[in-house]
């Protein structure tokens, strides 16, 4: 990884709404150094996964800035946020992993996009599979797959291009707390690496597990540490 | 961590786009439908020219000269001096003079199948078959010289008309060739465009992967080529089967192929139309696709 002084995420005055409808999210401050770990908490409903969807750049906010490794997205073109996204790793809460193709290649896609030869990367592939115990599933379909296979799945393929940035959406709702303690060290394991996780969950189980900062929404506005979620 | 992974070298690349078999089958026989009607038209032109050359060359050598006789009892004596001069003027012609019964026979849609009244005069008819086109001036001429009133017909009035009307009917092949291609232009422009609304998901996981508006349209390309190059093959196939059955079954000898050599090579200008229908298929796929993605981001 490279060493980077900007934060990665530097979120400032972000409001967001959809349509015409009230804000989602605002004035939300947050800003993220590189290398950090970082829980964001909430209520259902709250605005975390919108959040989540403006840090890895697929809503643009109403009002605001977004800087991401320190550059203004709001300026770059197209194929430039593209370079940025290729640093961003995805895993979301639907998984939306692609039915026709086999894990291998859903695991693989990043690096495919990326223009790599299938040969550098088999190792890689391979070796991912079998850490998030899809080892043998390699040529499974994801319509074949539980809903634990399918979430490791999209796990491997957010983190098999070695991002800068992983944002997870509840990356352990589906599983058990065996495979999710093994998946939160995968996480780990990237961050002392060097990259910058974002975790948006529930599970405070999963909070306990690592030292790292949380931070929670309610009311479409942002603060430090866990808010009325422990307390609940 | 106890799984072995068992692969040793990398799976063939699956398309990223899915294939979506029965819209495919669909939009495939409307590529096959219209690949098939422009090749037809493709063929039709062609036919026609080349007919129209047959027609022409076959005109251009055969020539008929009457000789307007001033009196019936001198028919023989004009006619024999008439065939000296084309004999003369035109050494490699054949010629062939008409009896006054075969000259009749030629006025009778005019003047009914009754007996000629002998004395009308009828004019005398030598047909000139000559690998050369008549010297018209040379022979009128002579003919004058020698006191012949002549009428020279080289059906020129008529193969002129026959070039023009040809003529349009290969623009009217070519202009339907043109709105067949604007046609499969739209077709794969609007199929495109349907096929990234229904793989609305992936190609959200391939931008949110880093691909470029490029990369995304290249997919939409390769279907299209595919598909293209499949439909226009089939199409064309199709067209070169009924042609063949013009031109060796009933209708031989009109518009259809005189021999293998003529099939030959329209069916390498149909090898043009299908690379052409790929061509067009891909490139307006390609346009739609990266006018679409630009808008979807505009929007978002």
């Amino acid at each position: 990884m490279m060493p980077e002084t900007a934060p990665t995420i530097d979120l400032q005055r972000i409001g967001l709404r959809y349509g015409r409808g009230p804000e989602v999210l605002s004035g939300v401050d947050l800003r993220l150094a590189p290398g950090s770990f970082t829980f964001l908490t909430g209520a259902s409903g709250a605005g975390k996964s919108s959040l989540l969807k403006l840090c890895y750049l697929s809503l643009k906010p109403s009002r605001g800035l977004i800087n991401l490794f320190g550059q203004d997205v709001s300026t770059l073109k197209p194929s430039q946020l593209q370079v940025l996204r290729r640093r961003i790793g995805v895993v979301l809460q639907d998984f939306r992993l692609i039915d026709h193709l086999s894990v291998w290649e859903n695991v693989a896609l990043p690096l495919r996009v990326a223009g790599r030869a299938r040969a550098d990367y088999l190792t890689d592939v391979n070796e991912l599979l079998s850490w998030v115990g899809l080892g043998h599933r390699v040529d499974a379909l994801p319509p074949t797959l539980s809903g634990g296979e399918k979430q490791r799945c999209a796990i491997a393929r957010a983190i098999i291009a070695k991002p800068d940035l992983l944002i997870a959406d509840e990356p352990t709702g589906n599983v058990d707390p065996a495979i999710g303690a093994r998946l939160l060290r995968l996480f780990a394991e990237m961050n002392r690496m060097g990259a910058t996780v974002l975790i948006a969950t529930h599970d405070l189980g999963l909070i306990d597990e690592v030292s790292a900062r949380t931070v929670h929404l309610a009311d479409g506005k942002l603060g430090e540490g866990l808010g009325p979620l422990r307390a609940a | 961590m106890t799984d072995i992974p068992v692969r040793t070298t990398p799976p063939a690349p699956q398309t990223l786009l899915p294939a979506r078999p029965e819209q495919g089958r669909a939009l495939l026989t409307v590529l096959i439908v219209m690949a098939f009607l422009a090749a037809l038209a493709l063929l039709f032109s062609r036919g026609a020219d080349r007919l129209s050359d047959r027609w022409s060359a076959q005109l251009s050598q055969s020539s008929t000269v009457q000789i307007l006789l001033s009196d019936e009892g001198a028919r023989e004596a004009q006619m024999s001096t008439a065939r000296d001069i084309l004999r003369d003027t035109l050494p490699e012609a054949a010629l062939t003079s008409l009896s006054r019964a075969q000259s009749g026979a030629l006025i009778q849609p005019w003047l009914g199948d009754g007996d000629l009244p002998p004395d009308l005069p009828i004019p005398g008819v030598i047909r000139v078959d000559s690998p050369v086109a008549l010297p018209r001036e040379t022979l009128e001429r002579r003919f004058g010289e020698a006191g012949l009133t002549t009428v020279m017909d080289d059906h020129s009035r008529f193969s002129g008309q026959l070039e023009r009307t040809v003529e349009r009917l290969v623009l009217l092949g070519l202009g339907l060739l043109v709105m067949i291609g604007v046609a499969a232009t739209a077709v794969s422009m609007f199929a495109t465009r349907a096929g990234l609304s229904a793989q609305r998901d992936i190609i959200h996981v391939l931008v949110q992967a880093g691909a470029t508006d490029g990369f995304i349209a290249k997919l939409f390309v390769g279907q299209a080529a595919q598909r293209g190059l499949l439909g226009g093959a089939v199409g064309a196939a199709l067209a070169v089967m009924l042609w063949a059955v013009v031109s060796f079954g009933p209708a031989r000898g009109t518009v259809g192929w005189a021999g293998l050599g003529d099939g030959a090579l329209d069916a390498a200008v149909l090898v043009g139309l299908c690379a052409l229908f790929g061509l067009i298929c891909a490139l307006s796929a390609g346009w739609a696709a990266m006018r679409q993605l630009a808008y979807e981001r505009r929007r978002a």
